[in-house]
Order: C-alpha cells, then sequence, then structure tokens
C-alpha cells in the first residue's frame, strides 16, 4: 500500500484564535464584508468537505456552499454568540443539506451495491481480523471510505464527518444537529460499524490469494 | 433530556481500537479544496447580496409573536362580543331587604313552629286553622 494521501486540516494558520473570532464577529455585525472573507478563508473548505459528502453532485455542493456563506452574511445580526461561527456555519450548511434531501427525496448512488445503513437497520459488524497498523489510505482505499460514507444515511453520515472530520465534540454536534447528546454517540457508532463492514470486506479481498 | 447522554457501554465501545481506526481513517481523508473562481464568484454574489439589518432582524423576531398575540386578542374579543356573559343583575338595596326579610321569616318561623320547619309551612299551617274557623255556628248546631 502506498502512503497515506490524506492530509490534516487541523492548526492550518487559517484557523481563528477565540480573540480574533470576537473582534471579527463584531465587524461581521456591522456588515463588514473584508471580515467575513476571513470567516470564509477559515472555513471554505471545511464546510465544503462536509456538504460535498453529503451532496454527491460536485457543482451543486459548490453552489450550497457559497449559499452557505451568503446566508450566514445576510444573517450575521442574527447570530447571537451562543455557539461558535464554525457550529453556526456547519448548521446552517446541514439545513440546507436537509432542505436539499427533502426537495428531492434523494436516493443514496449504487445503494444497489452496498447497502445503505441507517439508524433503524440492525448492523452486524464484521468479526474479521482488523489489523489498524494496516490501514494506509492509498487511492483505492481512500475511494472506499468514501464510498462507505455514501451509503450511509444522511442522519449517521452527518455525525461521522462533524466527529471524526472536524473534531467537533459530542456536545458541539447535539448543538449543530439539535439532537441528544446520546443520539450523537448511538449514530457515530453505527456510522463507524457501517464503514468497517465496507472497509472489512475490502481488507478480506486484499487478503485472498490470487 | 439527559436519559441517554451518559451511557458509559456506548463510551467504552466508540473507544475500541476498531472505532479509532475508523476515525483515523475518516479524518485522514484528503481535503477538499474550493478554487479561485469560485471564490470570486462568492465574493460577487457577497456584494450584491445585502445583508439584512439590525433592526429589521430584531423586527423579525418580535412580529410573529406580536401577530400572534393581536390574532389572539381579535379572536378573545370577538368571541366576548358574540356571546356576552351573562351576571346575574341584583340590585343592592333589594338584596339587602330580602336578606333582612329572610332572617325575619326564620326566626318567626322558629318561633311559632319550631325549629325545621320552612316559612311557607308555617303559612300553611296557619291557613288550615284559618279553615277551620270558618265554621259558622249553624254549621255547629247541624253536628
Amino acid at each position: 500500500m502506498q502512503a497515506c494521501a490524506g492530509t490534516i486540516r487541523l492548526n492550518t494558520p487559517k484557523q481563528l484564535d477565540d480573540a480574533s473570532e470576537r473582534a471579527l464577529i463584531d465587524r461581521c455585525r456591522r456588515s463588514d464584508v473584508e471580515a467575513f472573507g476571513r470567516f470564509i478563508d477559515a472555513y471554505q473548505n471545511r464546510v465544503f468537505g462536509f456538504i460535498r459528502r453529503m451532496v454527491p453532485i460536485q457543482d451543486e455542493a459548490e453552489d450550497l456552499t457559497q449559499e452557505v456563506f451568503i446566508r450566514a452574511f445576510q444573517h450575521f445580526a442574527n447570530f447571537d454568540g451562543r455557539c461558535s461561527v464554525k457550529t453556526w456555519l456547519f448548521r446552517i450548511a446541514n439545513n440546507l443539506c436537509i432542505d436539499r434531501a427533502r426537495r428531492l427525496d434523494r436516493i443514496p448512488a449504487h445503494a444497489d451495491y452496498y447497502p445503505s445503513a441507517d439508524e433503524d437497520e440492525a448492523i452486524e459488524i464484521a468479526d474479521v481480523r482488523w489489523e489498524p497498523e494496516k490501514v494506509a489510505l492509498d487511492s483505492e482505499l481512500v475511494a472506499l471510505v468514501e464510498h462507505g460514507i455514501s451509503t450511509m444515511s444522511d442522519k449517521l453520515r452527518g455525525v461521522l464527518l462533524l466527529h471524526d472530520r472536524e473534531d467537533m465534540a459530542y456536545e458541539e454536534i447535539a448543538t449543530t444537529l439539535n439532537i441528544p447528546v446520546g443520539t450523537v454517540k448511538s449514530r457515530l457508532f453505527l456510522a463507524r460499524a457501517h464503514l468497517q463492514n465496507v472497509l472489512s470486506e475490502y481488507l478480506k479481498q486484499e487478503a485472498r490469494p490470487v | 433530556m439527559k436519559r441517554k447522554d451518559n451511557n458509559p457501554e456506548l463510551d467504552a465501545l466508540l473507544r475500541t481500537q476498531t472505532q479509532q481506526a475508523i476515525q483515523k481513517a475518516v479524518r485522514s481523508l484528503p481535503e477538499e479544496n474550493l478554487s479561485l473562481a469560485w471564490r470570486s464568484s462568492l465574493n460577487e454574489r457577497l456584494r450584491a447580496a445585502k445583508p439584512e439589518p439590525r433592526w429589521k432582524a430584531r423586527l423579525k423576531g418580535t412580529w410573529r409573536p406580536a401577530l400572534g398575540l393581536a390574532l389572539a386578542s381579535c379572536l378573545a374579543v370577538t368571541l366576548t362580543l358574540r356571546n356576552p356573559i351573562s351576571h346575574p343583575v341584583v340590585a343592592n338595596s333589594n338584596l339587602e331587604a330580602s336578606l333582612v326579610a329572610t332572617y325575619d321569616d326564620t326566626a318567626n318561623s322558629e318561633t311559632v313552629a319550631g325549629p325545621g320547619l320552612a316559612i311557607h309551612e308555617v303559612n300553611d299551617t296557619t291557613s288550615n286553622t284559618d279553615s277551620s274557623s270558618d265554621w259558622s255556628e249553624s254549621d255547629l248546631n247541624s253536628l
């Protein structure tokens, strides 16, 4: 397997500390486009990464990401500061994704190949020798992880992305999605179990002699 | 509701090696990058989009409850006017007089007939006595 192709985005120079975020919030409330641009710089890729995995079509995901920032800019006067700007942006993003899914009554792509995972379904956790040290993200595995994410339900996917991808705390996710913390935890467990099943198939095939 | 928030078993399951490995795999996915064209398009849209003024945002937060209150008030007024509440009308002077009269009657009836009799029963008794005195002398002689 090749070396890991992924990049970890945390602590990038674009990250905002609390003090500078507060100062920017005050400026944004006065409709300062330049200050709002700093928020865009800080969060555009993360918001897009979330939306891209919730919305399968690239162009649509890009449009929806723009819509998130436009709505945030237009309604910044309503931002009460009880949560972080990041949490607020992800809440707007999640709501827009839900609205879109309701509108289209979307069916996950390739659902016939991999069964979709939902909260109500009993997930069978594969009993294979799971060896985390073997998990290096080559392009094939990246594609498989992405596929596993795309085949789970929106509810599970949202929690998985916010926790494992965006490093949000359980409470923060609960606030973003407006669900109890216990539900966040159970959804996260089910989402990871679904992904484990998908990846276990891959590892089994890898181990099989040709 | 905190019914499921603290679940040690679930917390332990989430900390297992397998679950942590999945987390690591998801976290290590490549970052999605947006193009400069996307950003300039967003800047254009932001310039065109007018932010909602603060007063409008505040108004928006208050007009809905205010409208609800106004509608409820209108409904209450309409219902009141359609079905006026009928209060018993009692003249104050009559009330006092009737209370005193009732008390006097009760006291008199107790004096005349003893306790446990109502005033009309006392009157009836009187009327019976009166009717018995209607007998004339001739009637008595005829017996």
